[in-house]
């Protein structure tokens, strides 16, 4: 007789709602007619998310005191819950912009289902507790982005995205479990406590594991120089899926590094935090320089996206309750930028039936006012404007490090927003000062119609990147509440 | 919640908004009318709260509202907070109430323009913050509205883009009043952090009660409101504003924007108290500004400019009341000042607009006979500036006057000069008067003189506004009547007790004197420019000039700028800024193509940089560990 332990379903239930609504969408691939699958397996999808997200609200408010739960497996509190809510709003918000692709190939169904069990992967990997649930998350959402990226699989740019991406991503997964290989080898746990717990005077394989570790992780952060391939694949893979993976993977990601590296490697601070600095400072550098040359819009914002990993992995480095809580905040606004700045190339993509580039985002901001407007927000956003939360986003990373110590750090995040406004202000510019007329472009197979859809996922994107500014207090206060599960 | 308060304060700014989003899809009449419905139920809301507060005790009328905190960092908490008082009241019936009319005599004057809906807009967006300016209950609310303020002026001075004119006397408003801005913003900061707080209560609680910083501080308001309120040495902004339109004229530069210095010295009196030597200095400034600028408007030719003039005279006045420690006539003058000024503009501008633009008084004479409603509203507002009794000029400016008589010696000096004023004041109000409407008709206003719109002497919208400011010039001052009745000083007394009072002995002294000289003045403008038995003396170099104050900014500041700026950009802005941006530039650029050829595209190159970087991280952490 087998014990079994105790299962907090409410704990699950966001992974559970997720991972249902995937195998409902698998059955609506085949069972719906080929007339309602659309529209279908999109209620579906968003449902899901929206129900994940209301369980994850839920759980983050029953939530305030933390706990490991299932066998010590997952941890419930509001540092998980917090991710959780995040990731299941960038999912709601990509199924919307999803809902206008034009797919080539029928297969709308399991596309939906790829993205819940990412998203379903996605909010299991937050909340890991110990290194085997850590790999599993990893690789369960890992595995249906892979596909993800190669659904249109007629498209060769696709297809080479998914398998880059596959490629380089068993390097990462290979490189994340070795470490967790060494780390237990040293330790002889897995629990992020355990390993805390330990005594172990900084052997030689345990600091070797988090090495592993924290590049197995970086790489999925997308933070230099295991960025490497982020341009292809964002530019490659179809758009609402970068929109997604830029958003959802980058908060499940960065979560999980300072839960795993506060948690189980308190004792080793003073090596993470260095290489966390050097690694970020690495991303600012590759990401802003490299971003400079970019016409390519997507891939344009591919190399920011490595920029801002950078900023959020400061806020990690900083290791303080302060960084938690500026790490917590900046992701909101950062999802809703993110999300939103994909979700209009993707409108322009679907209106050109080609890649959008600086130059043919010529006079999008006066064809389409609101879209051209909202993206204007979002690269304000990621400048740091004020009156968009991307201002407060740095403000508090900033205010992190300088407590830390390393007012150096801060200079050197001032000149990257400083060199990243090029880039940012060049799409504005192409967008609203220069005529669309002179391109004389004609769209492919006629202008389509609105997309209300979409239209609904920018607007939210922009309610939130404006609200987090003026609505800073409660967001601050939620992400304090989060940031106390972590033991500093 | 005081939701009245919110109304009054959120209408203009509704009303901005609306205008601005549909576009074309307002007709600009509608966009006038929307503009005046907002104006209007902001006074509507200011009246309600009004009542709601006579009907309280004494002690209960101050409400703070907060709406939300927007920020909070331990003690230090960010709000939306409104701060409804007797004080903030008073200003935002005066504000709504001759805001709401000249929005209404707008519609009329503005019609035709083909940009109309931008004016309503940016009107609104002025009421909205000249009342976030007075509303907020909190320094930064007050500094948030004190830009915006200085922001819509700006937009309105220059409303006639065109007009390089009024491009640059925006340019140089936005200037002046960017100056007072960041000398305010100091002291702010200064205030923050001494105190920690921002509400007006904890600062004034907390305030240091004296010494140099107690100084900086109130110096740092000062210059906010010298800058505002165009007081010497702040001053050359104002005159120069009179190329916007005329209701903006009437609006910013008489009712309410200028009289904004003397809200803040009210509102922060005990800021200023704890400084004796810069509340001296505020009054002594005012004093100055009084004199003078009744001098350079003795010699003024355009019609706005004399009465621009005569504004900073009246507020000189306005500084010298509150200054000198009498907060309640400083406020009352401030509201007389508000009827009979903006019935001054508002006449100008029916005159103006019946003349095809003109404003040059010496092309004009004789307008009364054919604008006898106008004259009789501008006579109206003369005898009310002059302080002739009972116009309510006479009731506040002799009120202002008595009280400097309880300050002792530097008092006198402040006596003195106000008697001066009064005389001058006397002078050039009655010289604009009988040059413009008495006599014979000239030859210009012969030949362009519109016809009148049916009966009325503008269109309809002009005029009821005009005579109902006119009513109000005529009894506006019958609120109070310091020797027998006395209701304002009860009424804000809670707020700003007033520490110079007036006895019965020497008010009766102050309004003799005062109405005395103002009578001789009027009488001298007659024998000069009425009755013409006295040859018109030529003008002194230095009036006509405005005392040089132009001149002199030219060269202390514009001048050496100017070189400073050429000498920099020969030194250092071409040689070192532009060539190591060059560099810069060229070196991102090489950077990033470089980076491009790393970036090969190639899965095997990706996964060496993985590991070579997870190699370098492995043993860097191994020899550290």
């Amino acid at each position: 007789m087998i014990n079994k332990p105790h299962v907090d379903w409410f704990a699950l239930s966001p992974t559970l709602a997720l991972i249902g609504a995937s195998g409902l969408l698998l059955l609506v691939s085949v069972l719906a007619p080929k007339r309602t699958r659309k529209p279908l397996a999109a209620t579906i999808a968003g449902a899901a998310f929206l129900t994940a997200l209301v369980f994850a609200i839920a759980l983050t408010d029953k939530s305030a005191h933390g706990a490991a739960i299932v066998a010590d497996a997952i941890f419930r509190d509001r540092w998980t819950g917090l991710a959780q809510v995040l990731i299941a709003g960038c999912g709601l918000v990509a199924v919307l912009i999803s809902y206008g692709e034009r797919w080539r190939e029928e297969h709308v169904g399991e596309y939906y289902a790829l993205l819940t069990a990412a998203g379903a992967g996605l909010v299991f990997f937050v909340s890991a507790s110990n290194l085997m649930t850590l790999f599993l998350g990893l690789e369960w959402f890992s595995i249906a982005l892979y596909v993800l990226c190669a659904i249109d699989i007629h498209l060769v740019g696709s297809l080479e995205a998914g398998l880059k991406y596959l490629i380089i991503g068993a390097i990462g997964s290979a490189t994340l479990l070795f470490g967790s290989a060494l780390v237990y080898g040293a330790t002889g746990s897995l629990g992020f406590d355990q390993i805390a717990a330990g005594t172990h005077a900084h052997s030689g394989l345990l600091v070797g594991g988090l090495a592993m570790v924290i590049v197995g992780l970086a790489f999925k952060t997308s933070a230099a120089p295991f960025h490497m391939w982020t341009p292809d694949v964002y530019q490659g893979a179809p758009t609402p899926v970068t929109a997604f993976m830029a958003a959802a993977t980058k908060v499940g990601a960065l979560v999980v590094t300072a839960r795993i590296l506060v948690t189980a490697f308190p004792s080793e601070q003073h090596l993470w935090t260095w290489a966390l600095a050097g690694i970020a400072i690495a991303s600012l550098v590759v990401g802003n320089i490299a971003a400079l040359a970019q016409r390519n819009v997507k891939r344009l914002l591919a190399y920011s996206s490595v920029s801002h990993a950078g900023f959020m992995l400061f806020a990690i480095a900083a290791a303080n309750t302060l960084g938690a809580r500026s790490l917590m905040y900046y992701l909101i606004p950062y999802c809703a930028m993110s999300l939103g700045a994909f979700a209009v190339v993707a409108a322009r993509e679907r209106e050109l039936g080609a890649p959008v580039t600086l130059e043919n985002l010529a006079g999008f901001g006066w064809d389409r006012p609101f879209l051209g407007v909202a993206m204007w927000v979002f690269m304000l956003g990621f400048l740091g404007f004020p009156l968009t939360g991307g201002f407060w986003g740095k403000i508090y990373v900033f205010s992190a490090v300088y407590q830390h110590g390393w007012w150096w750090l801060i200079v050197v995040g001032v000149v990257a927003t400083m060199v990243s406004a090029v880039y940012y202000l060049a799409i504005v510019r192409s967008m609203f000062l220069r005529d669309s007329v002179e391109l004389a472009l004609a769209p492919v197979g006629g202008a389509p119609s609105r997309e209300v859809a979409l239209s609904i996922g920018v607007a939210a994107c922009l309610v939130v990147t404006v609200g987090s500014f003026f609505a800073v207090q409660p967001l601050i206060d939620a992400a304090h509440a989060a940031s106390r599960a972590l033991p500093f | 919640m005081n939701t009245a308060a919110w109304v009054t304060l959120l209408a203009p700014l509704a009303s901005a908004v609306a205008i601005t989003l549909t576009g074309n899809l307002l007709s600009r009449r509608q966009a006038g009318f929307l503009a005046t419905g907002a104006a209007l139920v902001a006074f509507g809301a200011a009246i309600t709260a009004f009542v709601t507060m006579v009907g309280k005790d004494a002690e209960e009328r101050i409400a703070q509202t907060t709406s939300w905190t927007w920020l909070s960092a331990g003690s230090f908490h960010v709000n939306l907070t409104l701060l409804t008082d007797q004080l903030s009241i008073m200003m935002m019936l005066i504000i709504t109430g001759v805001g709401s009319l000249i929005v209404a005599y707008s519609v009329g004057y503005i019609d035709g323009d083909d940009e109309e809906r931008r004016f309503f807009a940016y009107m609104s967006l002025f009421l909205f913050s000249m009342l976030l300016l007075v509303q907020g209950g909190d320094l930064l609310l007050l500094l948030a509205g004190w830009g915006m303020v200085g922001l819509s002026s700006y937009l309105l001075i220059g409303y006639h883009q065109h007009r390089a004119a009024a491009v640059a006397a925006a340019k140089k408003a936005f200037v002046m009043n960017a100056f007072g801005d960041a000398a305010m913003a100091m002291s702010l900061f200064l205030l923050v952090q001494h105190t920690g707080r921002l509400d007006y209560a904890g600062v004034f609680e907390n305030a240091p009660g004296g010494g140099a910083l107690a100084t900086v501080i109130a110096l740092g308001l000062l210059g906010g409101a010298l800058a505002k309120s165009a007081q010497i040495p702040l001053h050359t902004w104002l005159p120069d504003a009179m190329e916007g339109p005329t209701p903006v004229s009437a609006l910013i530069h008489a009712a309410t924007m200028v009289t904004a210095g003397v809200y803040l010295i009210v509102r922060c009196h005990p800021l200023f108290e704890n400084a004796k030597a810069v509340e001296n200095l505020a009054a002594g400034l005012g004093a100055v500004t009084l004199v003078m600028a009744g001098l350079i408007a003795l010699v003024q030719t355009d019609i706005k400019r004399v009465i621009a003039y005569s504004t900073m005279s009246q507020i000189g006045y306005m500084f010298v009341g509150a200054a000198a420690g009498s907060y309640v006539n400083g406020m009352f003058h401030l509201m007389t000042h508000a009827f009979f000024k903006a019935l001054l503009f508002l006449a100008a501008g029916i005159i103006i607009h019946a003349l095809h633009d003109e404003q040059d008084i010496r092309k004009m004479g004789g307008l009364g006979k054919k604008l006898p409603h106008t004259r009789t509203v501008f006579l109206i507002g003369s005898l009310a500036l002059v302080g002739v009794p009972p116009f309510s000029g006479f009731f506040s400016k002799d009120a202002i006057i008595a009280s400097t008589l309880d300050r002792g010696t530097f008092g006198l000096f402040l006596f003195g000069a106000c008697l001066i004023g009064a005389f001058l004041t006397g002078v050039y109000t009655f010289r604009l008067y009988f040059i413009v409407f008495h006599g014979e008709q000239s030859a210009f206003a012969k030949e362009h003189l519109h016809e009148p719109h049916g009966r009325l002497e503008g269109p309809l919208s002009m005029v009821w506004p005009v005579t109902i400011l006119g009513v109000l010039a005529a009894v506006g001052g019958l609120v109070q009547f310091a020797p027998v009745w006395h209701p304002l000083t009860r009424w804000l007394e809670p707020i700003a007790p007033s520490f110079a009072e007036a006895t019965n002995t020497q008010e009766f002294i102050a309004s003799a004197g005062t109405v005395a000289l103002g009578l001789l003045g009027i009488y001298v403008a007659w024998t000069m420019f009425g009755a013409k038995t006295r040859p018109v003396p030529q003008p002194v170099a230095a009036f006509e000039a405005k005392f040089w104050w132009d001149e002199l900014y030219d060269a202390i500041f514009y001048r050496p700028a100017v070189a400073a700026s050429a000498l920099l950009r020969r030194l250092v802005e071409v040689p070192l800024v532009f060539g190591s941006i060059n560099e810069l530039t060229r070196g991102f650029r090489i950077g990033s193509v470089e980076l491009a050829r790393v970036q090969n595209g190639l899965v095997r190159s990706y996964a060496f940089a993985l590991t070579t970087g997870l190699a370098v991280l492995t043993v860097i952490f191994l020899v550290t560990k």
